[in-house]
């Protein structure tokens, strides 16, 4: 089983205050949903600290990726973020171990990109939900593959 | 035949996401502006009309052809000429009519509507209708009446994009051709 | 190093490599200290096999005396125990003893060594000066060493090293030293990469066979880590760890592939029942017991990881990186849980939770012990993870073991307990006399309840602590919310109200909707028991719409209010008041009629589109919206000036981009939903304070008009703030706009109001209100802003005509409209028009009068009826209720004034005079027009309205006198400027003062004639007299005419007056022109002779004579007339005098005969030159000027001319009246000195020319050629 949640911006709705309204959350439908939701929500503390620790130290401003932000007993949560900081959770049941780190930044890869897509959809407006299909579909042939 | 003209054949480069987006912004807007889709089919196929009236002389100075001699012709020259020349496409001209006054240009990937999703809200809405007008608008002034409209749309989940085009007769000279 | 209580005793760093010495044992004490001290000095390179970094290390070495036993035996791989390196010492100097004793001694040794295949050795000879004293006989000293070189090191003499006076501090036994030492180093570092590769090769083949049935991971884990060993030995903490990593990830792989199917038989151990859960322990550097289980293969999956864990935190500790081991630690320890669920172990509930519980608390306490509070405080970043990891263990034991619960544990639980404990076996002698130790705090928690709490407490605080520190608040937050509910279960709402509140706060403020939802049936339970009623009204409110819910719950919690609002209010009447936006969405609201603007007392409608998210229907017993009225001052000027109010209405309108009287508004984002992306935008408008006064600008300034929703703190979005009970209480005065007894059923609604519409002024909308039982839904803002206008209106009456132009003389259709405004006609009201008799007001019967509705449309017909007298018509008006109005058309018909219209004269009939711009008289279209005006006296005001009509008419006549000898014409042209055709009949020409003398002859066809728009028709008469012409004739033209498209052709007639005088002839004039003498024909160039004679026909009348002014001269008088030849066409040269004054006899066929030259300038047939003749008047004949001109001299003879020529003003005889005009002037000029004689021109037809338009016909001369043509 494998549970992603996909879109978690920062939406920079204005410059001063950030916000964290999830764009799209997705998971494989499960009793445990309400967990996935509260750990996702949890680790935006930890992709805060990395990317303001990426705004201290001077690294590769190219490499989004995050990586692995912090493992549970249950979860392994990935991080990734945009330029735009626009940020993408991945949450992979921690007994899943045929995902090696590169698989998860591929996945992030392809986040990215059809995120992309869904903000030029000119009947997309920035900040509200994505209800994208193509978006949808894309998330769940990935999470399909990586069951 | 075939006249010199000034005009450079080859097309200077410009971003696709770009266009598609300027694009996608006019649709959007106009969705704004007026409440009812039908309308804002009607107005893109105005616009898309009044570019065909002025995109014809740059097409003819561009590609240097002639008179077609019948309407197969024109199908050839719209789809493979200028449709590659402005859009960078080379839709296929199919479904011709027994009469052959009619055909389909089947467009398999339409630039316009990269990244596009139509809402729910706007199941009548032909995104792409400005082609219409521009198609029409172009023939008008080689005096070619004719009636162009989407018979598919990948948009509204068809599988490919076939843009029905029929020829409903010769418009006599000396007919004013002013914006709509 | 280690500040710590008990300082674990760490063996491995006393390994040191085994060196063993064999030969002069006293030799070897004597140097050993120096030896093991200067070893170590100076580091040495140790390149390495397989291509690994080369290093420097210092080498340390355990010299031990040499044994046999200490050779390894065949297949003995341990390598602490493996002596490296074999020195035999001697310091023999003479050759004797060598031979005696030494060599069979260090024969015997070589071969011990060659038993055991070791070539690592060294054979050091030592010389000193002291013994070399007392020896006599010296051989050179070289010679025992060259003789073991010889005996032993054959062709590896470096085997063979000389330590010279080693216990000398001189400078050669320095040297001697240090190239000792050398050779000693670089020969233990041979032997450690020669053995070490051969032990590394060893260890790969049997990793290679890990595939094989027979193969063990123990054993393997012994071997590898007998490598460790080593490399920690020689202080390679790195090379060691990695040794380790290898192993785990060895492990780990094998667990996966088991999970993954194919488990290998070894791994059955591990999956044995979990027996003891006692954690790791960290403070050994190496855990024997353990080791002893692994090396027998009875270790526990535990066991062998918490083994390989405290090994690789020992030598991370080493390598001075704690912070990994935390990291690592927490890997490991969600990994271990990972592996035994993989592995299928099967663990008593809890025991794994013991176990995370006590290794977190180890790893912790391991850590604190080798880092002061500054770094910990620095890092805990690191350590939270652990800490929070703990807690939830801790909890999780707690409540399994029944600690939690109110009503402490049952005796299941204590059993459970007991058990968990027994499984944590005796505790460890490290931490036997620590009163901190994770045994005991585990043993104390779960001993009681109030243990476990203060331990649990005290965990968790210190979790949220760090992770607030380190600013993780969202962590803190889910801290504090299993603290919440661990509160909860301990019946403590109180407290765990407070952290649901914070992170309810922060999953709203960040929209996260599942969170929002589980937190807030939480806060819903902890109201519910805390009895806070209103709270927990609103949340259960917030719960019952949240979609997030099952359909079960959301029912609950909607009848949880429900139930409340049934209860009868027992005590306190106060209502209870709720925000309405948890409950029902005000989606649109729309007004009907839509421009919501009415007349005071009309129905306005407004129906608003409530969406209710609740799950069950609901019935209100009262929604209420509660209105502002004010007094708006635009409200009396009605719909002309909707003024400010309508101007914000149409704002919002744009806002909402509805111009059909729809207000919608915003999707005020549902609670618990997402909340909306952005923030509401700032909607400012100016206001201008101008002084009544002039309008200059006291103040300007800007208004927020949504300070509401911007000054919202962020948080409360899906509001928890109940609206302040001000802004519910409905403002004194205030109207409401009520239902009764709704139902709203889930999603929308629409209901309609009837709003309140007394008063003219602006109603704005305040709130919405929705009663149900005890509770108050209250909506305390209607935003965005909502008005409607009422207003008043006087009653209007307007006239207007039906054609664009109103024609004269035809009946003409006019449209009466009547707003009545806030008058209702009543029965016997009537309008009074009175009207001047030049428009007749025609009474036609049947005609109908409609009345309208405010929104036009019909609701009455009616025939009305008229009495008119003759100055007076009164239209009795049909019933009309308010705000109507009342269309009626009347035919009225505008009687054309008889000559040229003068409308000064006109007066209306009640005596109002009436006065036009002369401007005005003439329209572009030519046509002259006549103002009408009507005063209407209307029932609802003392005053009469006037209304004023403009008639077009359409006819214009002119007339001209034509003469020919004594007979005279008429000729009037009548021409058509409308735009319509008629039909013209019997047009008639009458004389005034009918004298019997005198009649006109009409020359004119009888049938009626068509004349179309824009055309004339000529009419001509003869005038006959008998006795004698009349002096001045008074005309009167009439002619008949209808519209040409009449069906019934009703004539009308159409007059036109006007005066002829001095119509007879008094003299013909005849002008002959002759050739030159001896001529034939005129020549250009030649003089001929002009001929003028002018013959009087009548007696002059006395009046004429007064007009001639006769003088006496001789026996008879005779009149003075001035002649004049003029040529405009300058076709002749008038040669002489072309103008001279001749005195005509009184008399009739009096002539007189003048004659003059003129030479034709061209040939051909031309014009004879005109010939004018005028009165001339001596100076003392009286003036004829008319009194009443007051007499501006040089206009008066224009007036004379102008006279009756007004109309027929042809060039001819304007270019005449130029010339004379001239004259005239000239005449005056000395008229203002002396009295001179006047010049007075004849009325038309007074004289009559002959000669008019007769032409000669002039030859060219002779001598020139060319003929010249004229074309004139």
């Amino acid at each position: 089983m494998m549970t992603m949640l996909g879109g978690e911006p920062f939406l920079l709705v204005s410059k001063q205050e950030q916000q964290n309204y999830p764009l799209y959350i997705r998971s494989v439908p499960s009793d445990s949903e309400l967990k996935f939701h509260y750990t996702v929500h949890t680790s935006l503390d930890v992709v805060e600290e990395k990317v303001s620790a990426v705004g201290k130290v001077i690294v590769d401003q190219r490499e989004l990726y995050l990586g692995l932000l912090y493992p549970t007993e249950d979860y392994k949560v990935y991080g990734y973020v945009t330029n735009s900081k626009v940020k993408f959770v991945i949450v992979v049941d921690s007994s899943n171990t045929s995902l090696r780190d590169n698989e998860i930044r591929s996945m992030f890869r392809k986040l990215h990109n059809s995120f992309t897509d869904v903000m030029c959809n000119p009947f997309y407006n920035p900040g509200d939900p994505i209800q994208s299909k193509v978006f949808d579909s894309m998330v769940s042939s990935m999470m399909v593959q990586t069951c | 035949m075939s006249r010199q003209s000034n005009r450079t054949t080859e097309s200077k480069k410009m971003n696709s996401e770009l266009f598609t987006l300027t694009y996608g912004a006019l649709v959007t807007q106009l969705c704004k502006d007026y409440e009812n889709d039908e309308e804002v089919n009607k107005q893109l196929d105005k616009m898309g009309y009044n570019i065909g009236v002025r995109l014809i002389e740059d097409f003819l100075a561009r590609s240097s052809v002639g008179r077609c001699h019948d309407f197969r012709e024109t199908a050839d020259v719209i789809a493979k000429v200028a449709f590659k020349m402005y859009l960078g496409i080379t839709p296929s001209v199919t479904n011709w009519s027994p009469a052959g006054d009619e055909f389909s240009l089947i467009l398999e990937n339409n630039p316009l509507v990269d990244f596009v999703e139509l809402p729910d809200n706007h199941s009548n809405l032909v995104y792409s209708n400005i082609l219409c007008g521009v198609l029409r608008g172009a023939l008008e002034m080689v005096q070619m009446a004719v009636d162009v409209r989407f018979a598919q749309d990948t948009l509204r989940g068809d599988n490919v994009t076939e843009i029905r085009m029929k020829f409903v007769k010769r418009i006599e000279e000396n007919l004013p051709a002013g914006d709509e | 190093m280690e500040p710590h209580e008990e300082k674990p005793i760490i063996y491995t760093m006393e390994n040191k490599p085994i060196v063993t010495c064999a030969g002069d044992q006293a030799l070897f004490t004597s140097l050993y200290n120096s030896l093991t001290q200067q070893l170590p000095r100076e580091p040495m390179e140790w390149r390495r096999s397989y291509g690994r970094a080369p290093k420097m290390i210092h080498l340390e070495a355990n010299f031990v005396q040499f044994k046999e036993e200490l050779l390894p035996k065949e297949g003995n791989r341990a390598l602490l125990t493996f002596p490296f390196l074999h020195i035999y010492w001697t310091d023999c100097c003479d050759t004797e003893v060598y031979k005696a004793s030494v060599k069979e001694d260090i024969v015997r040794w070589q071969s011990l060594l060659r038993l055991h295949s070791t070539t690592d050795w060294l054979i050091v000879v030592v010389e000193s000066d002291t013994k070399k004293k007392n020896k006599t006989n010296i051989l050179p000293r070289t010679s025992i060493v060259d003789k073991i070189r010889n005996d032993f090191c054959n062709k590896q003499s470096d085997r063979c090293v000389i330590l010279s006076d080693p216990l000398k501090d001189s400078s050669r036994s320095q040297e001697s030293w240090s190239s000792f030492l050398t050779k000693l180093r670089t020969l233990l570092l041979m032997s450690f990469t020669k053995n070490l590769g051969r032990f590394e090769d060893d260890m790969r083949t049997l990793r290679e066979k890990r595939t094989e049935p027979g193969w063990s991971f123990c054993d393997y884990f012994m071997v590898q880590e007998e490598l460790a060993f080593v490399f920690e030995m020689l202080q390679q903490f790195e090379d060691a760890l990695v040794q380790y990593d290898e192993l785990d990830a060895l492990f780990t792989q094998y667990v996966l592939n088991f999970g993954a199917g194919d488990g290998a038989n070894w791994l059955c151990s591990f999956c044995q029942p979990l027996r003891s859960w006692n954690g790791l322990l960290l403070r050994r550097p190496i855990d024997m017991e353990k080791r002893e289980l692994i090396q027998h293969g009875q270790a526990s999956l535990l066991d062998l990881r918490s083994y390989l864990f405290s090994r690789q935190c020992t030598l991370l500790i080493f390598l001075l990186r704690p912070w990994e081991v935390t990291q690592r630690a927490l890997e490991l320890l969600h990994n271990c849980v990972q592996e035994l669920r993989l592995l299928e172990v099967s663990v008593p509930p809890g025991a794994l939770d013991c176990w995370v519980f006590l290794s977190c608390l180890e790893v912790l306490q391991r850590i604190e012990g080798c880092c002061d509070r500054a770094q910990l405080e620095a890092n805990c970043s690191h350590t939270v993870g652990l800490w929070t990891y703990a807690t939830e263990k801790l909890k999780s034991l707690g409540s399994l073991c029944g600690l939690v619960s109110e009503n402490g544990p049952n005796s299941e639980d204590l059993n459970r307990t007991v058990d968990l404990l027994a499984g944590l076996g005796a505790e460890r002698p490290e931490t036997a006399n620590s009163l901190q130790s994770p045994y005991k705090k585990l043993k104390e928690a779960l001993s009681s309840v109030e243990a476990f709490e203060k331990h649990y407490l005290e965990l968790s605080h210190a979790a949220m602590e760090m992770y607030r520190a380190i600013g993780r608040m969202r962590s803190a937050r889910l801290v504090g919310k299993s603290l919440a509910e661990f509160y909860m279960r301990k019946g403590d709402p109180q407290r765990a109200e407070a952290f649901l509140q914070e992170s309810l706060k922060s999953y709203l403020a960040e929209g996260w909707a599942l969170p929002v939802a589980h937190t807030r049936k939480q806060i819903a339970e902890c109201q519910k028991q805390l009895g806070q009623t209103d709270e927990y009204l609103q949340t259960s409110a917030l719960l019952a719409s949240d979609t997030h819910l099952t359909d079960m719950e959301r029912k609950h919690f909607c009848q949880e209010i429900l139930s409340f609002a049934g209860q009868t209010a027992e005590g306190h009447a106060q209502k209870v008041v709720l925000s309405m936006n948890a409950f029902a969405q005000l989606r649109q609201l729309q007004f009907r009629p839509a421009t919501a603007v009415v007349h005071v007392g009309a129905a306005l409608e407004l129906e608003l589109s409530l969406r209710s998210l609740m799950p069950v229907p609901v019935r209100l017993e009262q929604l209420a919206v509660s209105v502002h009225f004010s007094l708006e001052k635009g409200g009396a000027r009605g719909r002309a000036g909707p003024g400010g109010g309508a101007g914000n209405r149409g704002r919002v309108g744009q806002g909402q981009g509805s111009p059909c009287g729809t207000v919608l508004f915003p999707g005020e984002s549902p609670p618990g939903a997402l909340p909306r992306s952005q923030p509401p935008a700032l909607e400012l408008y100016e206001i201008q304070d101008r002084s009544p006064s002039d309008g200059a600008l006291n103040s300007a300034g800007v208004v927020c008009k949504n300070v509401h929703l911007l000054l919202r703190r962020q948080d409360s979005s899906a509001s928890l703030d109940t609206p302040s009970s001000t802004a519910v209480a409905v403002e004194d005065g205030a109207q409401l706009l009520k239902t009764h007894d709704v139902s709203l059923l889930p999603g929308n609604n629409n209901i309609l109001f009837t709003a309140p519409s007394r008063e003219p002024g602006t109603y704005t909308l305040r709130q919405l209100c929705a009663t149900v039982g005890r509770i108050q839904f209250v909506l305390p803002h209607i935003y965005p802003i909502v008005q409607y206008e009422v207003y008043s209106q006087e009653p209007q009456l307007s006239v207007e005509p039906l054609a664009d132009n109103l024609l004269a003389g035809l009946p003409q259709r006019v449209k009466f409209i009547i707003v009545t405004g806030h008058y209702s006609i009543k029965r016997g009201d009537a309008l009074q028009l009175s009207n001047s008799d030049a428009m007749p007001i025609l009474s036609s019967s049947g005609c109908v009068a409609r009345v309208l509705s405010s929104d036009s449309e019909l609701v009455a017909e009616t025939t009305l009826s008229m009495q008119s007298s003759e100055k007076v018509t009164s239209v009795s008006l049909p019933l009309a209720p308010p705000y109507h109005s009342v269309e009626f058309q009347l035919e009225v018909q505008c009687h054309i004034p008889a000559g040229p219209v003068r409308p000064e004269s006109e007066r209306l009939t009640n005596g109002e005079p009436w006065h036009r711009a002369r401007s005005r008289q003439r329209t572009s279209s030519g046509m002259s027009v006549v103002d009408q005006k009507i005063s209407i006296d209307c029932p609802w005001s003392i005053y009469s309205t006037l209304v004023a009509l403009t008639f077009y008419i359409p006819f214009k006549a002119k007339h001209l006198l034509l003469s020919s000898g004594k007979r005279k014409y008429i000729q009037v042209c009548l021409q058509n400027v409308s735009d319509m055709n008629f039909h013209v009949s019997d047009q008639q020409l009458a004389e005034r003062q009918q004298s019997s003398s005198l009649w006109l002859q009409s020359l004119n066809a009888k049938a009626k004639q068509l004349v179309h728009s824009k055309q004339s028709v000529f009419c001509l008469w003869e005038v006959k007299w008998t006795c004698e012409p009349p002096a001045s004739l008074q005309c009167v033209f009439s002619i008949n005419f209808c519209p040409a498209d009449a069906q019934r052709s009703v004539f009308t007639p159409y007059y036109y007056e006007f005066q002829l005088d001095n119509v007879s002839t008094l003299y013909s004039l005849s002008a002959d022109i002759q050739p030159a003498p001896g001529e034939q024909q005129c020549r250009t160039g030649t003089l001929c002779g002009l001929e003028v004679s002018i013959v009087r026909l009548a007696e002059p009348s006395d009046s004429e004579q007064q007009d001639e002014g006769p003088v006496e001269t001789g026996g008879f008088c005779t009149t003075k007339l001035m002649y004049e030849v003029v040529d405009n066409s300058s076709n002749w040269a008038v040669c002489g005098k072309s103008s001279g004054i001749v005195s005509m006899p009184v008399a009739a066929n009096a002539t007189h005969k003048v004659r003059m030259e003129v030479m034709p300038l061209f040939a051909g047939h031309l014009p004879f030159p005109s010939i004018k003749v005028l009165k001339y008047l001596p100076h003392n004949a009286p003036s004829t000027i008319p009194p009443d001109t007051d007499g501006c001299v040089e206009n008066d003879n224009i007036s004379l001319l102008d006279k009756g020529l007004d109309d027929q003003a042809d060039t001819s005889s304007i270019r005449s009246r130029g010339s004379v005009h001239s004259l005239g002037g000239g005449s005056e000029q000395q008229q203002r000195g002396l009295p001179m004689p006047r010049l007075e021109p004849f009325g038309p037809g007074q004289v009559f020319n002959r000669s008019q338009g007769c032409q000669v016909l002039v030859l060219p001369s002779k001598d020139d050629h060319v003929l010249e043509v004229n074309l004139t």
